[in-house]
């Protein structure tokens, strides 16, 4: 498996605060990697660094091989790289349908652009995150949790190679969570790397093969979920007293299953 | 470099600094790019020349009364109908005042008709003479009521409570909403400073300029170059954006000749927008950093 | 235009049909309604000119002159966001290009009129690259500046004329057939603006500037190439609008740097759009219609108040119709229909 993302030192400072510090670490080609972080820690800040609305304070991205920091969006975005946003921006004025039409038309695959084509595969889209129903809607007549499809229906439409989800799962229910999980596994499985963003620890340690997890700007940890559970500076920073607790606990039932005789 | 072409553009960037001052302060704190700051200029004009054609009043008295009258035409055209609209976006408030532009100016043709006047006082012509070079009474005296006008804001700005809530606004309306100011009086207090500062400009025009409702047109752009020139509404910024601007037109007008003076105000413009539209100082909001 | 062509046959035909409040209604909400109106008012405007007087003729060529300039408009702002003051510019410099080709090129007018654009095109490619990448209040401002700077440059060039004005070679027809090959002419641009219009408002552009309109970011993240996707915008309105500008000197015969250059007719035609409706094909039309309308009612009658009127009607425009005529159709008077209809049914 190769590294199809791969970030080397990259910094970001606004004035005197280091939001993105040092970073460095790749994402495999066909994984999913999560990201996590206390709030404030640069999460969608590297995600901005990569595609490209913010210059690099320092450091490099490669994206297969290429290097992409000192591209302009746009060219990040026809080379394969789709992001979603925090804050959800669909294009008013415009309906869903034509909201993904655009990312059909200028994605990847947009170069060869005709509006007929790209609204069928918006269509196409829209069926797979379970927004077809709305498809003529305009988009301040949508619910929220619809909103968060319609990004990553627009994201998709690019036919990325790399998808990046900043918090797609903010404001779910735990129903509506699963549906997003399971798309998201659907997603990845026709091929598509992704890294996502997110706070809500069940659906991240659900989905993510590996997990990046950043605190203060820094990359503070990486690896598969159950190694970020146990690991103690991931649980001193972020999940809390509680796993902390229970990490004792079980160290401390450990010790005391050691110090029985071994049964074996 | 003639010195004298320095003088005259020294002395007419203080009458551009004028002009740009209250257009800069409306666009600070309002957001508001007022076209109708050239018509509420050229108000400003007739009432000096109608106190001193009248009642002989020294042009340079009847900058006060002329500002009375402005502050309220601009508050109450802020408070009236320009309130409504603060929520939209730029275009709707620019279209808007250039509908007022539309109908103050023709309001302005229709009583004072389109005729040519002039104010004239005794000391109309002269000036101090060092040599060859002149420097008109009159100029000089536009060029120290802007620098007047200047520190004027600024004292009013920093030190009295009205001043302070303007700025507040500026910087940050909810907050300063919260505070309990009350947000359409403050906005409407503001343009109406905003078209007092106008009308100062318009008396200072009158010793310069021919006076018709059409005085103030060549100068809104002339505010506009100042104001972006500047930097977004800061004070210090119209003074010097004014004197750069001066120069640049005196200086053009004599290496290209005079009637590419207009030319060389809006081709400045331009030029700013395209390589430094932040201007020379740069600030983002009115009064901070 | 898709459709049938018969001229209004399917329209009358359920008119006929139409005796209850039900079928009323349905009617007002048939797509076919529109192409209906569009083909009868098409076919009303090429025979107007041959019943009318000579004032007439010449209050629908403008009429004409200031739909295909605000559909022209329509493209760089109404599409793309990009309020754009001072889009007289190309006018101007389609005017004086259109006239320079004819006078000292001797081209004849129906190959200088399209040059005349082409030259504005390219005007707006090369102007919008430092131009346009200013955001909307920048650029609204630097496109004001910049159509009065071109004024007072042409007013210092001695193949313009200067101040003194241009005098394009006039056309040897006797007047009452000039007026009716110019008010054709102006038909003619108005058709090709509308177009133009059209086909970008549905074209793979035509997203991309809608996308900029909503959010430049997004649309940049999408791969959107913004800045050429602007330049192209403009560069169309420019065209557009220098060819009119062309036909203006066709008509005029004699102009000079202010009338051409003259950013009030740029605002004028910047508030037909807005009354008429911003994005869409038909709003800066209609819009245009109706404010040119009432500026030559004005014009004829209080012509000493009329700039006054018009400061009036903006500010009228402004405050109460901000979205424009057709949405204000949409949002109040069809509901208000409909209600009318389901209440007389109700009786």
């Amino acid at each position: 498996m190769t590294a199809i993302l791969e970030l080397r030192e990259v910094s970001k400072h606004f004035g005197g605060l280091a939001a993105v510090d040092k970073v460095g670490f790749g994402v495999e080609q066909g994984e999913i990697m999560g990201v996590i972080g206390p709030n404030g820690a640069g999460k969608t800040t590297l995600l901005s660094c990569i595609s490209r609305l913010h210059p690099l304070t320092g450091g490099q991205i490669f994206f297969n091989e290429k290097r992409i920091d000192t591209l302009k969006p746009h060219q990040i975005a026809k080379l394969g790289i789709g992001r979603t946003f925090q804050i959800v921006k669909p294009f008013t004025g415009m309906t869903v349908k034509e909201n993904v039409a655009v990312g059909a038309l200028y994605g990847r695959a947009g170069h060869s652009g005709s509006v007929p084509e790209a609204v069928a595969q918006a269509d196409e889209v829209l069926e797979r995150v379970g927004l077809a129903h709305r498809a003529d809607y305009p988009t301040d007549e949508i619910t929220i949790p619809d909103r968060k499809r319609l990004e990553l229906a627009r994201a998709l439409a690019m036919d990325p190679a790399l998808l990046l989800l900043d918090e797609v799962m903010a404001g779910l229910n735990p129903h509506e969570t699963d549906e997003m999980m399971d798309v998201i596994r659907e997603i990845n499985k026709g091929g598509t790397t992704i890294m996502v963003i997110e706070h809500v620890m069940r659906a991240i340690m659900g989905i993510s093969h590996r997990i990046a997890v950043m605190h203060h700007g820094k990359l503070i940890a990486l690896g598969p979920p159950k190694e970020i559970a146990d690991d103690d500076r991931v649980i001193e920073a972020y999940l809390g007293e509680r796993f902390a607790q229970a990490k004792r606990a079980r160290q401390v039932a450990g010790q005391a299953a050691a110090n029985k005789p071994a049964a074996e | 470099m003639s010195v004298q072409v320095l003088i005259n553009g020294i002395v007419l960037g203080g009458l551009y600094a004028c002009v740009g001052m209250g257009f800069s302060l409306v666009y600070g704190v309002l957001g508001i790019s007022n076209l109708a700051h050239g018509a509420l200029l050229m108000l400003g004009s007739y009432v000096t020349y109608w106190l001193f054609t009248l009642y002989g009043v020294d042009p340079f008295l009847s900058i006060i009364p002329a500002m009375a009258v402005l502050f309220v035409l601009g508050y109450l055209m802020q408070r009236l109908v320009i309130n409504r609209v603060m929520g939209s976006d730029v275009r709707t408030t620019l279209i808007l005042t250039f509908g007022f532009q539309w109908l103050l100016i023709n309001v302005a043709l229709y009583i004072f008709t389109g005729d040519y006047r002039a104010v004239s006082p005794s000391y109309a012509g002269e000036g101090f003479n060092f040599g060859s070079l002149t420097l008109p009474y009159a100029r000089l005296a536009v060029l120290l009521i802007g620098v007047a006008s200047a520190i004027a804001l600024q004292l009013f700005t920093t030190r009295t409570k009205v001043g302070n809530a303007i700025k507040a606004v500026a910087l940050n309306r909810k907050g300063a909403e919260l505070c309990g100011v009350d947000i359409n009086h403050v906005y409407a207090i503001t343009f109406g400073i905003g078209a007092a500062l106008a009308a100062v400009a318009g008396s200072a025009a009158t010793m310069v300029y021919v006076l018709t409702p059409y005085i103030g047109q060549p100068l809104l752009g002339r505010a506009f170059v100042v104001t972006i020139l500047g930097g977004l509404g800061n004070i210090v910024g119209p003074l010097v954006g004014g004197l750069v601007l001066g120069l640049a037109e005196t200086t053009g007008a004599a290496i290209l000749g005079t009637t590419y003076q207009e030319a060389i105000s809006f081709i400045f413009l331009v030029l700013v927008l395209a390589i430094r539209p932040q201007g020379i100082y740069g600030k983002r909001f009115f009064g901070g950093g | 235009m898709e459709g049938s062509v018969n001229k209004g046959d399917p329209a009358i035909h359920q008119v006929a049909q139409a005796t209850t409040p039900v079928a009323l209604t349905r009617l007002v909400e048939h797509p076919m309604l529109k192409v209906g109106i569009a083909v009868i008012l098409l076919a009303v405007a090429a025979i107007a000119p041959f019943g009318l007087t000579g004032y007439w003729v010449r209050v629908l060529t403008s009429m004409f002159m200031y739909a295909a300039l605000a559909s022209s408009l329509n493209i760089i702002m109404g599409y793309t966001g990009y309020t754009d003051f001072g889009n007289i510019v190309f006018f101007g410099i389609g005017a004086y290009s259109t006239g320079i080709l004819m006078r000292e090129a001797g081209l004849p007018f129906l190959l200088a009129m399209p040059v005349g654009g082409v030259v504005c095109a390219l005007f707006a490619v090369v102007l919008g690259l430092p131009i346009l990448r200013l955001r909307g209040y920048y650029f609204a401002i630097a496109s004001m500046g910049l159509s009065q700077a071109v004024r007072e440059v042409v007013r210092n060039m001695e193949i313009t004329g200067g101040a003194k004005g241009f005098t394009v070679p006039m056309w040897r027809v006797p007047p009452r057939t000039f007026n009716i090959l110019i008010y054709f002419l102006m038909f003619g641009l108005t058709l090709i603006s509308v177009a133009i219009s059209h086909w970008v408002l549905r074209s793979r552009l035509g997203y991309g500037l809608r996308a900029i309109k909503a959010d430049e970011e997004g649309a940049s993240v999408m791969g959107i190439d913004t800045t050429r996707h602007k330049i192209a915008a403009w560069a169309l309105s420019a065209f557009v609008t220098g060819l009119i500008g062309g036909a203006y000197a066709l008509w005029f015969v004699y102009f000079n740097p202010d009338d051409v250059f003259n950013i009030l007719v740029s605002v004028k035609y910047l508030v037909m759009v807005y009354l008429g409706g911003i994005g869409t094909v038909a709003g800066p039309v209609i819009g245009a219609f109706l404010l040119e309308y009432v500026s030559d009612f004005i014009w004829s009658r209080f012509s000493v108040i009329h700039l006054g009127v018009l400061g009036l009607t903006v500010i009228f425009i402004v405050l109460f119709m901000p979205r424009g005529f057709l949405h204000m159709v949409k949002t109040r008077v069809r509901p208000l229909l409909a209600r009318v209809m389901s209440r007389s049914r109700g009786n």
